[in-house]
C-alpha cells in the first residue's frame, strides 16, 4: 500500500507539473490571440473588449489559475478556429485515437509474441538471422511510410479496405474495423518489432536460469517448458516496456491519423498548430500528457502486482 | 578494431550509412541540377540518363534534392547527438556517481521527459518557435539527452565501487578526473551504442515532422517532405517515392544495425 500511495502521489505531482509546463510554454507563443480570432483588420476597441473578456491582460499567475480551475471542471474554453467548445472537439476525436491505439497495441502483441518466441528459438541459425534483420527493418521503417505503402497496396491495387476516413464503432462494427485496420497495422509494425526484440532476449536469459535446468532434468517436454514456465517469466520485462510502447503508439498515431485522414486527436493537434488555435493546442497537449502519465502509473501498478519483488527496491 | 569488423550487424550498418553519407558528401561539391529548379516540362519524368533518379511533380531533379535533403538529415542527426551527449552525460554522471537525493531528483526529471512521445515534445516546440532547423534541433536534443543520462548513470552506478575507481580515489584523483578519465572510457561502447540509436531516432523524427509539414520548410528538400509530396503520385510515378524512402530506411537501419553490433560486441 505504501508503494502504491507513494506512486500515486508522485503521479499527481507530475500531472500538476505537466499543467504548469504546458501553460508556461505557450505563454511564449508570439502573436495576440485576439488578432487570431478577429483577423488583422480588427477594430482596436473590439480587440480591447476581447482582451477583457478573455482576461488576456491579467497576470500570468491569475490566467493560469483561471485556466486550471476551469480545466479541472472539464472546460478548456472555446476553440479559435472551430468556434466550439474545446472539450467537445476533444471528446469527438477521442474515440478515433482510442480505437486506433488499442487496435495498434493489440496487433503489436499478436504479431510480436509469436515472432519473439520464434526468434529466441532460432537465435543463431540462419532463419534467426533473417528474422532479426526483419525486426530491425520494422524498427527502422517510419510508420508514415508503412502507412503510405499499405494505402497504395490494400486500398488501390487490391481494394480490400477504404482508404480514408473513420466510421464510428456504434454505426457498424465491421466498417469500424475496416476503417482503422490499416492505420493500426502501420502503428503495429514498429512496436511489434520492439516486442520481438525484448521478448527474445528475455527468453534467452530465462533459458539459462537454474529453475529451467531443474525442470529440464525432470524430463519435461521442451514445448511445455517454454510455454508453461519460461514464457510466463519472460513476459514480465516486456510489460515494463508497455509504457514505452504506449507512448510510441500515441506519438505514432499523431502522424498516422494525418496519413489516413482520421479525425482523431493527432489530426486535431496538427491542425491546431497550423491555425495557432491556442486553447485547443494547450488542452490537447495537457490531455495527451495526462494520458501518458496515468498509463505509466497503471503499468507500474500492474508490474508490481505481477512481480511483488520490486516493492523491495 | 578487428572485433568490430567481424560483427555482421556492425559491418552491414556501416555499409548502409556510408552509402547515404557519400551521396550527401558528393552533394557538397557537385549537384547535377539546382535542387529547387522547377522545370514543368520534366514533370514526373522517370529515370533517364539526364535525370538519374527521375524528376518530381514540379520537374525538380530527385537526385539533387536527395543529396541536399540527406545533408539536412545527417547534420541534424550529428548536432542533436552531440548536444544530447554534452548535456545528458554530465547529468547521468552526477546522478550515478553521487547517488542519493541528486540522483533521485535528476532521474525523476529524466524519466518524465522520456515517458512523453518525442513527437509531442517536438510539436509543442514547433508550435511555439515555428517550424525551423533550430526548433527541430532543440526538440531532438530533448528527446536524445535522457537516453545518454540513463546509460551513463547506469554505467557509473556499476563502476563507482570497482577497484580501479577506488584505487585512483585513494591516490587522490579529483572527482572530475575520475569521471572523465577513468569511468567514461570504461563505458564508451555503451555511449557509442546510445549515440547510434539516437542518431537513428533523430533522422526518423525529422522525417516525420517534415512529412507533417512542420519540419524543414519548402522549397528546401528533406526526406519527409519528399515522401509527403510523392504520396499522391505513388501509382503514376512510383520512382518519385522509391528513392527517398530507400535512402531514409538505409540511414535509419544503418545506425540501428551499428547499435546492435556494438551491443553484441560488448557482450
Amino acid at each position: 500500500m505504501l508503494y502504491l500511495s507513494r506512486k500515486l502521489l508522485s503521479t499527481l505531482i507530475t500531472i500538476i507539473l505537466a499543467a504548469v509546463v504546458t501553460f508556461l510554454v505557450f505563454q511564449i507563443l508570439p502573436g495576440d490571440p485576439a488578432l487570431v480570432i478577429l483577423g488583422p483588420n480588427a477594430d482596436p476597441a473590439q480587440i480591447a473588449n476581447l482582451h477583457q473578456s478573455m482576461n488576456l491582460d491579467g497576470s500570468a499567475v491569475s490566467r493560469f489559475l483561471t485556466w486550471v480551475s476551469a480545466a479541472a471542471k472539464g472546460d478548456f474554453g472555446t476553440s479559435y478556429r472551430y468556434g466550439t467548445s474545446v472539450t467537445g472537439l476533444i471528446n469527438n476525436a477521442f474515440g478515433v485515437t482510442l480505437s486506433l491505439g488499442l487496435l495498434g497495441l493489440l496487433l503489436s502483441v499478436i504479431i510480436g509474441i509469436p515472432f519473439g518466441v520464434l526468434l529466441a528459438k532460432q537465435k543463431s541459425k540462419g532463419k534467426g538471422m533473417v528474422l532479426s534483420f526483419f525486426s530491425q527493418l520494422g524498427l527502422s521503417a517510419p510508420n508514415f511510410l508503412v502507412g503510405i505503402l499499405l494505402i497504395s497496396l490494400f486500398t488501390v491495387q487490391i481494394p480490400l479496405f477504404p482508404s480514408m476516413g473513420y466510421i464510428p464503432f456504434s454505426s457498424s462494427i465491421s466498417a469500424w474495423f475496416a476503417s482503422i485496420f490499416l492505420p493500426a497495422l502501420s502503428l503495429a509494425v514498429g512496436s511489434s518489432a520492439v516486442i520481438v526484440r525484448y521478448l527474445s532476449t528475455s527468453i534467452i536469459e530465462q533459458n539459462e536460469m537454474d529453475y529451467v535446468r531443474t525442470i529440464r532434468a525432470t524430463g519435461e517436454k521442451e514445448s511445455l517448458i517454454l510455454y508453461k514456465h519460461v514464457l510466463r517469466n519472460s513476459l514480465i520485462p516486456v510489460i515494463t516496456i508497455f509504457g514505452m510502447l504506449l507512448s510510441e503508439v500515441l506519438g505514432g498515431s499523431i502522424i498516422i491519423e494525418n496519413v489516413f485522414s482520421l479525425p482523431g486527436i493527432g489530426k486535431l493537434l496538427t491542425s491546431s498548430i497550423t491555425s495557432r488555435d491556442l486553447p485547443l493546442l494547450q488542452a490537447l497537449v495537457l490531455y495527451l500528457s495526462i494520458i501518458v502519465i496515468v498509463c505509466n502509473f497503471l503499468v507500474d501498478v500492474v508490474y508490481q502486482l505481477l512481480d511483488p519483488r520490486i516493492r523491495l527496491e | 578494431m578487428s572485433v568490430y569488423f567481424k560483427n555482421k550487424s556492425f559491418v552491414l550498418g556501416l555499409i548502409f550509412i556510408s552509402l547515404v553519407f557519400s551521396l550527401s558528401f558528393v552533394g557538397l561539391f557537385y549537384l547535377p541540377y539546382d535542387p529547387n529548379q522547377i522545370d514543368i516540362a520534366a514533370k514526373l519524368q522517370g529515370v533517364s540518363r539526364s535525370h538519374l533518379l527521375g524528376c518530381d511533380n514540379l520537374g525538380r531533379d530527385i537526385l539533387s534534392r536527395l543529396m541536399v535533403g540527406s545533408r539536412i538529415s545527417i547534420s541534424l542527426g550529428f548536432l542533436s547527438v552531440a548536444l544530447s551527449f554534452l548535456i545528458g552525460t554530465p547529468l547521468g554522471a552526477i546522478a550515478g556517481y553521487k547517488g542519493g537525493k541528486s540522483d533521485e531528483v535528476l532521474m525523476k526529471f529524466i524519466d518524465t521527459l522520456m515517458s512523453f512521445p518525442g513527437i509531442l515534445l517536438a510539436l509543442m516546440l514547433v508550435a511555439v518557435l515555428g517550424p525551423s532547423f533550430t526548433s527541430m534541433l532543440i526538440a531532438l536534443t530533448l528527446m536524445g539527452l535522457p537516453r545518454f543520462a540513463r546509460v551513463v548513470r547506469g554505467g557509473f552506478l556499476s563502476n563507482r565501487n570497482k577497484t580501479y575507481v577506488l584505487s585512483s580515489k585513494a591516490r587522490g584523483a579529483s572527482t572530475s578526473r575520475i569521471i572523465w578519465n577513468h569511468i567514461l572510457p570504461h563505458i564508451s561502447i555503451d555511449i557509442l551504442n546510445t549515440a547510434s540509436i539516437t542518431f537513428a531516432t533523430s533522422v526518423m523524427s525529422e522525417a516525420g515532422l517534415s512529412y507533417l509539414g512542420l519540419g524543414i520548410q519548402p522549397p528546401n528538400p528533406s526526406f519527409g517532405q519528399m515522401l509527403s509530396g510523392a504520396q499522391s503520385y505513388i501509382l503514376i510515378a512510383p520512382h518519385y517515392i522509391v528513392s527517398p524512402a530507400l535512402l531514409l530506411i538505409l540511414l535509419v537501419l544503418g545506425f540501428n544495425l551499428i547499435g546492435d553490433g556494438l551491443r553484441e560486441i560488448q557482450q
